[in-house]
């Protein structure tokens, strides 16, 4: 049998260090807040390989979740693709009469 | 600080600019105009969905960073102190809009012979363009059927790209609540575009 070993921690058994990295992760009570941070790091795609563990461990508790998470990606894409309005031509000469007038 | 040549404003940040102009160089403002007239446009149109309202609030924005120039502090970053005067305006013409309430806030009947809008990207095929500007119009009468709170937050940061910090500062809120109503905004809107996707059924 293998054994791991881990110095610092004491852990001689793989599945006691198994058990104490992922069961305290697993219960994890998510506030509103870390859920909201959540999901903006993902529609953000601004995941760290931790926010990536985070995220998974929130699907496990609360798969409903995913599709908050689509949705938010989704609507952020089609929001920045939406075609950039520019000042119509003229502005800079329109807003210097103005600033003469009226300073 | 000393006046430099005109050449060398450009390569400025927005904050010298500000600090030259209130040391009289004009030609520094007019650089802080160039630079944020586009953006205050595709900002403020988020607000007005007219035209000539929106040259106004753009025109009014800049008149009065001309005017409160000497109130600005370097400690505030150029671009927050200017969008949050461009969104208070925005609010007080959009309340006005609202008592008024015989105006549309979606389309303004009288804009239908005013200039087009200018996008960016024109270099689209005819279908496309087509079904591009149906999807356009679906999202930002969306976007007007937001809650004002979420859409400030939501136009702020999916179409201006500030960070969240920066939105914090301009609406004058939390970061934890900034974070919620873009959150929920964005969830809002996907129902109102489902809304738009069902089959009447008159």
């Amino acid at each position: 049998m293998w054994v791991l070993e881990v110095k610092g921690f004491g852990y001689t058994n793989p599945d006691s260090l198994k058990i104490s990295l992922l069961k305290p992760m697993y219960s994890h009570q998510f506030t509103e807040e870390t859920i909201d941070d959540i999901i903006l790091q993902y529609s953000d795609e601004s995941f760290s390989f931790r926010d990536a563990i985070w995220f998974e461990v929130l699907l496990k508790q609360k798969p409903e979740y995913y599709k908050v998470a689509q949705t938010n990606r989704e609507i952020r894409n089609s929001l920045q693709s939406l075609p950039k309005l520019k000042a119509a031509p003229g502005f800079e000469a329109r807003l210097a009469m103005r600033i003469e007038s009226e300073c | 600080m000393k006046a430099i040549s005109a050449a060398k404003l450009y390569n400025l940040t927005d904050e010298d600019l500000m600090e030259q102009f209130q040391n009289g160089t004009i030609h520094a403002f007019n650089i802080l105009v160039s630079r944020y007239k586009d953006r205050l446009h595709n900002f403020l149109y988020r607000y007005t969905h007219n035209h000539e309202d929106c040259e106004d609030l753009v025109q009014e924005t800049f008149l009065r960073v001309h005017r409160s120039r000497h109130s600005y502090e370097r400690i505030a970053k150029f671009s927050t102190w200017m969008y949050t005067i461009a969104l208070n305006l925005a609010k007080s013409l959009y309340k006005k809009k609202q008592r008024m309430q015989k105006v549309s806030i979606h389309e303004d009947p009288d804009d239908s012979e005013s200039r087009e809008m200018v996008f960016e990207d024109s270099n689209v095929l005819q279908d496309e363009h087509l079904h591009q500007k149906l999807c356009v119009k679906e999202l930002e009468k969306a976007l007007m059927e937001l809650n004002e709170e979420f859409r400030e937050a939501i136009v702020l940061r999916d179409i201006q790209e500030l960070t969240y910090e920066e939105i914090a500062e301009i609406t004058g809120t939390a970061m934890g609540t900034v974070k919620s109503r873009i959150n929920r905004g964005r969830q809002q809107l996907q129902e109102i575009l489902n809304d738009y996707m069902k089959p009447e059924t008159k």
